[in-house]
């Protein structure tokens, strides 16, 4: 069993502002079983909706992963993720990943993404890289294609976010500094803002 | 809000810096003849909606581990000294130092016993194989290995090989630009420079053609200077290493996905480290270790099945599982910015791993078999002349590179020889 507890000082959720640009408390517990199967929660704070509500978001997730011998792991999950507040938010995920030394990446099916009843997929590459002890620089870049309409009824189409940054790693801390973009704040979920689409993003967590 | 939030920011990192300062817990010059080593098993990285925030992959669970070590280390009355991941065995690795006088066997087998624990073992030493004699002034690879003609062909370009050693000078005007990599697995320092280190890696990959010292046997290789020895006063064997110092650089080495690893160092046979150049060879990678003669036997890791070992030639029975080399009285670069002449096992295990280098460089897919039946001596030459058979580069560059790096007579030779 392990965990973390962070403040964050904006909830970026795949480059969405899911706290109003503010910052957010969050809590993980996460299940490993020596066989590879694996299950947590997580919750945070969030600011979404119009107008915005103080709300509580929570992910129940569980999955299988596994190395092979080359040192490759790939994993497939399900995700759960429901708010307190807007519940027509709550959606179903299904994911399948894979990592080899420094880079994963991680395709994501939801037939109802935020309530919208349709079909999206995000694709996610994330990579790690040491440069010095207690210090790695971290990217991720995302895509998600949606057949669901923005805020002005607009076909989304493709949604991309980014992010690069310094992770200050320590036995029972973490601290991250990274950079969060963005192409489109109009997804019609959160509240990101057009002027704010991108920017960085301090965190500390404190895992246990 | 905010300003909670820069409390509690600063408040962690006052936390983290303050926990910077406390000892490292390194092994080095430590004892360690009553410390356990214990693996317990990792999670492997998966998803994580907090990855987004702090705690990043694999690194997450690692807190959870610590709290099992620590119950373990008031269970079985330990201290814990240090730790690591070793992802490539899918293990966190904890030094452990014994507190209470229960023989240590008994511990390792309660440990590997404990169903949290992944496997256990005791940390072991082993010492590089280096010793000095009178020396005169020849570098035999150059005559006996042809090497001005053989770096026509190949002069080991971009070939990655980790050096597992004691420290490497690394501006010496031999190494300059030479070492791509230095880690230090043994203390908090940034650059050593010392004896053992210095030379291998000066067989390995000195400069060439810069009319100062020698030339490498691989000069064009991209060389990892990996510290996971040190000098031990009043040692016999100059230098020493532990169990855990050498897991933490060949788990480095295959991070850094390199081709070939050079161990110049023996000592008994160990689980941990086995397993790991078990996973080294599984990816390709070829790992050279040096021989060190034990009652007729050949010390680890030279013993362990799928590496190079290799001997210097003279004063050792030949035997069809072990390479021999030029070590003695080898040219070679030593810490001072000077040059000296050294002699042993390390050196000669040191010259092939800068053959095998060129040889990656000529056939990049080449592996560990194909090059140990290239290096190997040709069956008529054992028999033939009564002396021990050396590596013959040409011939294995001509087996395995598909080109005539010397003369073609040559090539089809047999291995080149010394008096018995």
């Amino acid at each position: 069993m392990s965990g973390s507890l962070s403040a964050v000082s904006n909830y970026r959720y795949r480059g969405v502002s899911l706290s109003h640009n503010d910052p957010a408390a969050q809590a993980t517990l996460v299940y490993d079983h020596p066989q590879g199967f694996y299950a947590g929660a997580f919750a945070s704070t969030v600011r979404i909706g119009y107008p915005a509500s103080n709300e509580l978001q929570g992910i129940v997730f569980a999955g299988y992963a596994r190395t092979t011998s080359e040192g490759a792991t790939w994993e497939a999950g399900i995700v759960y993720s429901g708010f307190t507040g807007t519940t027509s938010y709550a959606y179903p995920e299904l994911l399948l990943g894979a990592r080899y030394d420094k880079v994963s990446a991680r395709l994501h099916y939801s037939p109802n993404y935020y309530g919208r009843g349709s079909n999206s997929v995000y694709a996610e590459i994330d990579a790690a890289h040491r440069l010095f002890d207690h210090v790695q620089a971290v990217a991720h870049v995302g895509a998600l294609w949606t057949d669901a309409r923005n805020i002005y009824d607009e076909p989304i189409d493709v949604v991309y976010d980014g992010r690069v940054g310094l992770l200050f790693d320590f036995d029972r801390f973490n601290i991250q500094v990274s950079w969060v973009g963005l192409s489109d704040a109009s997804l019609g979920y959160g509240l990101t803002g057009v002027r704010s689409r991108n920017g960085p993003v301090v965190s500390v967590s404190w895992l246990f | 809000m905010r300003a909670t939030l820069l409390l509690v920011l600063c408040l962690a990192f006052g936390a983290c810096m303050a926990s910077e300062r406390r000892p490292d817990g390194s092994v080095a010059g430590e004892t360690f003849d009553r410390q356990v080593l214990v693996m317990l098993r990792a999670a492997p990285p998966h998803f994580r909606p907090d990855a987004y925030a702090g705690a990043y992959d694999a690194a997450a669970g690692r807190a959870a581990q610590r709290r099992i070590a620590e119950k373990l280390a008031s269970q079985y009355e330990l201290t814990i000294v240090n730790g690591w991941p070793m992802p490539a065995l899918g293990v966190d690795c904890f030094v452990m130092q014994t507190r209470g006088s229960a023989s240590l066997e008994q511990l390792v087998a309660r440990l590997a016993a404990d169903p949290s624990v992944e496997s256990a073992q005791s940390m072991n030493e082993f010492h590089v194989l280096g010793h000095n004699d009178p020396l005169y002034p020849l570098q035999p690879s150059a005559k006996l290995w042809r090497l001005d003609d053989v770096h026509k062909l190949a002069t080991g370009n971009r070939v990655r090989v980790a050096i597992v050693d004691t420290g490497v000078e690394t501006d010496h005007p031999d190494l300059i630009g030479r070492v791509s990599v230095t880690r230090n697995f043994v203390d908090g320092r940034a650059s050593v420079g010392e004896a053992h280190g210095t030379a291998v890696a000066g067989i390995i990959g000195a400069r060439a053609d810069d009319g100062a010292g020698i030339a490498g046997v691989a000069p064009g290789a991209s060389l990892l200077a990996l510290r996971a020895c040190w000098p031990l006063e009043g040692r016999a064997a100059g230098a020493v290493c532990s169990t855990f110092t050498l897991a933490k650089a060949l788990q480095f080495a295959l991070d850094e996905r390199v081709e070939i690893i050079n161990l110049s160092v023996g000592g008994p046979r160990d689980r941990l480290l086995e397993r790991l150049l078990d996973v080294a060879l599984s990816r390709g990678v070829i790992v050279v270790a040096a021989v060190e003669w034990s009652a007729g036997q050949v010390s680890f890791p030279a013993s362990h099945r799928g590496t190079l070992a290799v001997a210097e030639v003279e004063g050792q029975d030949a035997s069809a599982a072990v390479l021999f080399a030029p070590g003695r009285d080898i040219p070679t670069p030593l810490p001072g910015r000077q040059w000296g002449f050294v002699s042993g096992s390390s050196y000669a295990a040191a010259h092939v791993s800068g053959l095998v280098a060129l040889l990656r460089e000529l056939a990049p897919n080449v592996q560990t078999q194909q090059v140990r039946e290239a290096l190997a001596p040709r069956a008529a030459a054992s028999v033939a002349g009564g002396g021990r058979p050396m590596v013959d580069a040409c011939a294995a560059i001509a087996a395995l590179g598909g080109a005539c790096a010397c003369s073609c007579a040559v090539a089809s030779d047999t291995g080149s020889r010394v008096p018995p």
